[in-house]
Protein backbone atom coordinates (compact mmCIF):
# COMPACT_ATOMS: atom_id res chain seq x y z
CA UNK A 1 0.00 0.00 0.00
CA UNK A 2 1.34 3.41 -0.88
CA UNK A 3 1.61 5.87 1.95
CA UNK A 4 -0.74 8.77 1.52
CA UNK A 5 0.97 11.99 0.53
CA UNK A 6 -0.31 14.18 3.36
CA UNK A 7 2.35 16.62 4.43
CA UNK A 8 6.04 16.25 3.61
CA UNK A 9 9.12 14.54 4.96
CA UNK A 10 12.10 16.68 5.93
CA UNK A 11 13.95 15.67 2.76
CA UNK A 12 11.11 16.96 0.59
CA UNK A 13 11.43 20.58 1.74
CA UNK A 14 13.69 22.92 -0.22
CA UNK A 15 14.32 26.50 0.84
CA UNK A 16 12.70 28.83 -1.67
CA UNK A 17 9.97 26.42 -2.74
CA UNK A 18 6.45 27.88 -2.72
CA UNK A 19 3.38 25.67 -2.33
CA UNK A 20 0.09 27.02 -3.62
CA UNK A 21 -2.59 25.56 -1.36
CA UNK A 22 -5.79 24.46 -2.98
CA UNK A 23 -8.75 24.81 -2.73
CA UNK A 24 -9.56 28.15 -1.16
CA UNK A 25 -12.67 28.76 0.90
CA UNK A 26 -15.45 31.37 1.12
CA UNK A 27 -16.18 32.55 4.66
CA UNK A 28 -19.91 32.59 5.28
CA UNK A 29 -22.07 34.42 7.77
CA UNK A 30 -22.53 31.15 9.60
CA UNK A 31 -18.77 30.52 9.82
CA UNK A 32 -18.08 33.92 11.29
CA UNK A 33 -20.82 34.12 13.90
CA UNK A 34 -20.34 30.52 14.99
CA UNK A 35 -16.58 30.97 15.22
CA UNK A 36 -16.74 34.13 17.31
CA UNK A 37 -19.22 32.69 19.79
CA UNK A 38 -17.63 29.22 19.96
CA UNK A 39 -14.33 30.85 20.90
CA UNK A 40 -16.03 33.13 23.46
CA UNK A 41 -15.05 36.16 21.42
CA UNK A 42 -17.63 38.86 22.16
CA UNK A 43 -15.91 41.60 20.21
CA UNK A 44 -19.00 43.39 18.84
CA UNK A 45 -17.38 43.79 15.41
CA UNK A 46 -17.90 40.09 14.86
CA UNK A 47 -21.35 39.49 16.29
CA UNK A 48 -23.24 42.78 15.89
CA UNK A 49 -23.92 43.99 12.35
CA UNK A 50 -25.08 47.35 13.62
CA UNK A 51 -21.65 48.01 15.10
CA UNK A 52 -19.86 46.67 12.01
CA UNK A 53 -22.14 46.62 8.95
CA UNK A 54 -19.21 45.58 6.77
CA UNK A 55 -19.07 42.23 8.60
CA UNK A 56 -15.37 41.75 9.27
CA UNK A 57 -14.16 38.16 9.60
CA UNK A 58 -12.77 37.19 13.01
CA UNK A 59 -8.97 37.45 12.98
CA UNK A 60 -8.55 34.09 14.71
CA UNK A 61 -10.70 32.49 11.98
CA UNK A 62 -8.54 33.96 9.21
CA UNK A 63 -5.47 32.73 11.07
CA UNK A 64 -6.92 29.25 11.65
CA UNK A 65 -7.85 28.87 7.99
CA UNK A 66 -4.47 30.02 6.71
CA UNK A 67 -2.78 27.49 8.99
CA UNK A 68 -5.29 24.74 8.19
CA UNK A 69 -4.98 25.19 4.43
CA UNK A 70 -1.20 24.91 4.66
CA UNK A 71 -1.03 21.63 6.58
CA UNK A 72 -1.54 19.19 3.69
CA UNK A 73 1.44 20.72 1.85
CA UNK A 74 3.68 21.42 4.84
CA UNK A 75 3.33 20.09 8.40
CA UNK A 76 0.98 17.17 7.64
CA UNK A 77 3.53 14.68 8.97
CA UNK A 78 4.83 16.89 11.75
CA UNK A 79 6.11 15.52 15.05
CA UNK A 80 5.58 18.83 16.82
CA UNK A 81 4.70 22.42 16.03
CA UNK A 82 7.31 24.78 17.40
CA UNK A 83 5.18 27.89 17.48
CA UNK A 84 4.56 31.00 15.45
CA UNK A 85 7.03 33.85 15.19
CA UNK A 86 4.32 36.29 14.08
CA UNK A 87 1.05 36.67 12.22
CA UNK A 88 0.34 40.09 10.69
CA UNK A 89 -3.09 41.13 9.48
CA UNK A 90 -2.77 43.42 6.49
CA UNK A 91 -6.19 43.67 4.84
CA UNK A 92 -9.56 43.09 6.47
CA UNK A 93 -11.43 40.04 5.18
CA UNK A 94 -15.23 40.32 5.07
CA UNK A 95 -18.05 37.78 5.13
CA UNK A 96 -18.54 36.53 1.57
CA UNK A 97 -14.88 36.90 0.68
CA UNK A 98 -12.76 33.88 -0.21
CA UNK A 99 -9.40 33.08 1.30
CA UNK A 100 -6.49 31.46 -0.55
CA UNK A 101 -3.08 30.63 0.84
CA UNK A 102 0.48 29.78 -0.17
CA UNK A 103 3.55 28.81 1.82
CA UNK A 104 7.22 29.46 1.13
CA UNK A 105 9.97 27.38 2.73
CA UNK A 106 12.37 29.88 4.28
CA UNK A 107 14.89 27.53 5.84
CA UNK A 108 15.41 23.98 7.06
CA UNK A 109 17.98 22.40 9.29
CA UNK A 110 18.63 18.96 10.74
CA UNK A 111 18.05 18.37 14.42
CA UNK A 112 21.32 18.27 16.35
CA UNK A 113 20.04 15.89 19.02
CA UNK A 114 17.66 13.63 17.07
CA UNK A 115 18.73 12.32 13.66
CA UNK A 116 15.19 11.25 12.69
CA UNK A 117 13.86 14.78 12.26
CA UNK A 118 14.57 18.36 11.23
CA UNK A 119 13.24 21.85 11.78
CA UNK A 120 11.41 23.57 8.92
CA UNK A 121 10.81 27.33 8.95
CA UNK A 122 8.02 28.59 6.67
CA UNK A 123 6.08 31.70 5.74
CA UNK A 124 2.39 31.31 4.94
CA UNK A 125 0.61 34.12 3.08
CA UNK A 126 -3.15 34.37 2.69
CA UNK A 127 -5.00 36.41 0.05
CA UNK A 128 -8.56 37.38 -0.75
CA UNK A 129 -10.23 36.79 -4.12
CA UNK A 130 -8.77 40.04 -5.45
CA UNK A 131 -5.23 38.95 -4.63
CA UNK A 132 -4.88 41.42 -1.75
CA UNK A 133 -2.72 40.02 1.02
CA UNK A 134 -4.80 39.46 4.12
CA UNK A 135 -2.33 37.75 6.44
CA UNK A 136 1.31 36.74 6.59
CA UNK A 137 2.65 34.41 9.27
CA UNK A 138 5.87 32.57 10.03
CA UNK A 139 6.19 29.32 11.95
CA UNK A 140 8.50 26.39 12.63
CA UNK A 141 7.70 22.69 12.91
CA UNK A 142 9.52 19.39 13.25
CA UNK A 143 9.34 17.22 10.15
CA UNK A 144 10.30 13.53 10.26
CA UNK A 145 13.05 12.20 7.98
CA UNK A 146 12.06 9.56 5.50
CA UNK A 147 15.46 7.94 5.03
CA UNK A 148 17.67 7.43 8.06
CA UNK B 1 -6.74 51.07 38.83
CA UNK B 2 -3.22 49.89 38.15
CA UNK B 3 -2.99 47.24 40.84
CA UNK B 4 -4.34 43.76 41.23
CA UNK B 5 -6.61 41.78 39.01
CA UNK B 6 -9.43 43.20 37.02
CA UNK B 7 -12.28 41.35 35.47
CA UNK B 8 -15.80 41.92 34.31
CA UNK B 9 -17.27 44.21 31.77
CA UNK B 10 -14.25 45.54 29.96
CA UNK B 11 -12.24 48.71 30.16
CA UNK B 12 -12.18 51.70 27.88
CA UNK B 13 -8.96 52.77 26.21
CA UNK B 14 -8.37 55.42 28.89
CA UNK B 15 -8.80 52.90 31.69
CA UNK B 16 -6.16 50.51 30.39
CA UNK B 17 -2.57 50.90 31.56
CA UNK B 18 0.58 48.81 31.17
CA UNK B 19 1.00 46.29 33.98
CA UNK B 20 -2.71 45.66 34.56
CA UNK B 21 -3.56 41.98 34.85
CA UNK B 22 -6.80 40.24 34.00
CA UNK B 23 -8.08 36.78 34.86
CA UNK B 24 -10.68 35.85 32.28
CA UNK B 25 -13.61 33.78 33.46
CA UNK B 26 -15.38 31.53 32.80
CA UNK B 27 -12.98 28.90 31.51
CA UNK B 28 -13.95 26.43 28.82
CA UNK B 29 -13.68 22.66 28.49
CA UNK B 30 -12.61 21.63 25.01
CA UNK B 31 -14.66 18.67 23.83
CA UNK B 32 -14.03 16.09 21.15
CA UNK B 33 -16.78 17.74 19.13
CA UNK B 34 -15.04 21.14 19.34
CA UNK B 35 -11.74 19.77 18.15
CA UNK B 36 -12.99 17.57 15.32
CA UNK B 37 -15.30 20.24 13.96
CA UNK B 38 -12.69 22.99 14.30
CA UNK B 39 -10.00 20.98 12.53
CA UNK B 40 -12.23 20.12 9.60
CA UNK B 41 -13.87 23.54 9.38
CA UNK B 42 -10.39 25.09 9.11
CA UNK B 43 -9.39 22.53 6.43
CA UNK B 44 -6.84 20.93 8.74
CA UNK B 45 -6.98 17.15 8.27
CA UNK B 46 -3.85 16.28 10.21
CA UNK B 47 -4.60 12.77 11.55
CA UNK B 48 -3.33 13.62 15.03
CA UNK B 49 -6.45 15.79 15.33
CA UNK B 50 -9.06 13.79 13.42
CA UNK B 51 -7.99 10.11 13.48
CA UNK B 52 -8.17 8.52 16.94
CA UNK B 53 -6.70 5.24 15.72
CA UNK B 54 -3.68 6.99 14.22
CA UNK B 55 -3.26 9.21 17.27
CA UNK B 56 -3.17 6.16 19.57
CA UNK B 57 0.17 5.25 17.99
CA UNK B 58 1.77 8.68 18.48
CA UNK B 59 3.82 10.19 21.31
CA UNK B 60 0.86 11.11 23.51
CA UNK B 61 -1.30 8.10 22.63
CA UNK B 62 -4.36 10.20 21.90
CA UNK B 63 -5.60 13.05 19.75
CA UNK B 64 -4.23 16.55 20.41
CA UNK B 65 -6.42 19.62 20.31
CA UNK B 66 -5.51 21.59 17.19
CA UNK B 67 -3.33 24.60 18.04
CA UNK B 68 -5.39 27.37 16.40
CA UNK B 69 -8.41 26.33 18.50
CA UNK B 70 -6.48 26.94 21.70
CA UNK B 71 -5.24 30.24 20.28
CA UNK B 72 -8.75 31.29 19.19
CA UNK B 73 -10.23 30.53 22.61
CA UNK B 74 -7.51 32.32 24.59
CA UNK B 75 -7.80 35.38 22.34
CA UNK B 76 -11.58 35.15 22.42
CA UNK B 77 -11.60 35.08 26.22
CA UNK B 78 -9.22 38.03 26.37
CA UNK B 79 -11.62 40.22 24.39
CA UNK B 80 -13.66 40.63 27.59
CA UNK B 81 -11.06 43.07 28.90
CA UNK B 82 -11.98 45.63 26.26
CA UNK B 83 -15.09 47.73 26.17
CA UNK B 84 -16.25 48.12 22.60
CA UNK B 85 -14.84 46.89 19.34
CA UNK B 86 -11.16 46.10 18.81
CA UNK B 87 -9.15 45.51 15.67
CA UNK B 88 -6.21 43.10 15.82
CA UNK B 89 -3.08 44.05 13.91
CA UNK B 90 -0.66 41.32 14.83
CA UNK B 91 0.11 38.24 16.94
CA UNK B 92 3.69 37.66 18.02
CA UNK B 93 5.64 34.85 19.62
CA UNK B 94 2.90 32.23 19.88
CA UNK B 95 4.16 29.32 21.97
CA UNK B 96 2.38 26.02 22.58
CA UNK B 97 3.90 25.12 25.95
CA UNK B 98 2.03 21.88 26.70
CA UNK B 99 -0.34 19.67 24.74
CA UNK B 100 -4.10 20.09 25.17
CA UNK B 101 -6.28 16.98 25.13
CA UNK B 102 -10.02 16.43 24.75
CA UNK B 103 -11.70 17.13 28.08
CA UNK B 104 -9.09 19.64 29.25
CA UNK B 105 -10.33 22.98 30.52
CA UNK B 106 -8.62 26.18 29.47
CA UNK B 107 -8.46 29.35 31.53
CA UNK B 108 -6.95 32.55 30.19
CA UNK B 109 -5.19 35.51 31.73
CA UNK B 110 -3.70 38.66 30.25
CA UNK B 111 -1.37 41.52 31.06
CA UNK B 112 -1.15 44.87 29.31
CA UNK B 113 2.43 45.07 28.03
CA UNK B 114 2.39 48.41 26.26
CA UNK B 115 0.12 51.26 25.31
CA UNK B 116 1.14 53.63 22.57
CA UNK B 117 -0.92 56.79 22.60
CA UNK B 118 -2.52 58.06 19.44
CA UNK B 119 -0.99 61.01 17.63
CA UNK B 120 -2.57 63.38 15.15
CA UNK B 121 -1.90 60.91 12.34
CA UNK B 122 -1.79 57.47 13.96
CA UNK B 123 -4.13 55.42 16.08
CA UNK B 124 -3.16 54.36 19.57
CA UNK B 125 -2.31 50.68 19.99
CA UNK B 126 -2.30 48.29 22.92
CA UNK B 127 -0.07 45.24 23.27
CA UNK B 128 -1.38 42.40 25.41
CA UNK B 129 0.34 39.25 26.62
CA UNK B 130 -2.23 36.46 26.96
CA UNK B 131 -1.67 33.03 28.46
CA UNK B 132 -3.72 29.85 28.53
CA UNK B 133 -3.58 27.56 31.57
CA UNK B 134 -5.17 24.12 31.91
CA UNK B 135 -7.12 22.70 34.87
CA UNK B 136 -3.88 21.46 36.44
CA UNK B 137 -2.37 24.93 36.36
CA UNK B 138 0.04 24.07 33.53
CA UNK B 139 0.68 26.76 30.95
CA UNK B 140 -0.43 25.59 27.53
CA UNK B 141 -0.12 28.77 25.47
CA UNK B 142 1.38 32.22 25.48
CA UNK B 143 1.17 34.93 22.84
CA UNK B 144 1.36 38.67 22.35
CA UNK B 145 -1.29 40.57 20.46
CA UNK B 146 -1.20 44.16 19.22
CA UNK B 147 -4.55 45.80 18.62
CA UNK B 148 -6.49 49.02 18.37
CA UNK B 149 -9.67 49.96 20.17
CA UNK B 150 -11.71 51.53 17.43
CA UNK B 151 -14.49 54.00 17.16
CA UNK B 152 -17.80 52.25 16.63
CA UNK B 153 -18.98 54.89 14.20
CA UNK B 154 -16.25 54.17 11.67
CA UNK B 155 -16.16 51.26 9.23
CA UNK B 156 -13.60 48.74 10.43
CA UNK B 157 -11.84 48.39 7.07
CA UNK B 158 -10.62 51.97 7.04
CA UNK B 159 -9.17 51.70 10.52
CA UNK B 160 -7.19 48.70 9.38
CA UNK B 161 -5.36 50.47 6.61
CA UNK B 162 -4.77 53.60 8.69
CA UNK B 163 -2.98 51.50 11.28
CA UNK B 164 -0.41 50.15 8.90
CA UNK B 165 3.04 51.59 9.41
Amino acid sequence: MRERAYGRYFEEFTAGDVYKHWPGRTITEHDNTWFALMSMNHNPRFIDHHVAPDRPVVDTLVFSLAVGMSVADTSGKTIANLGFEFAKFETQLHVGDSLYAETEVLEKRESESKPDRGIVYVETRAFNQRGERVLVLRRRFLAPRQNL
Amino acid sequence: MSEGRLSGYGRTYDQLEPGQRFEHRPGRTITEHDDTLFSLMSMNQHPVHVDAHYAAGTQHGQRLVVGPLVIAIVIGMSESMFQGPTLTLEYRDIKHLNPVFHGDTIYARSRIVAKIEATATTEGTITVLSEGVNQKGEMVLSLERRLMMINEARPSGSAHSEARP
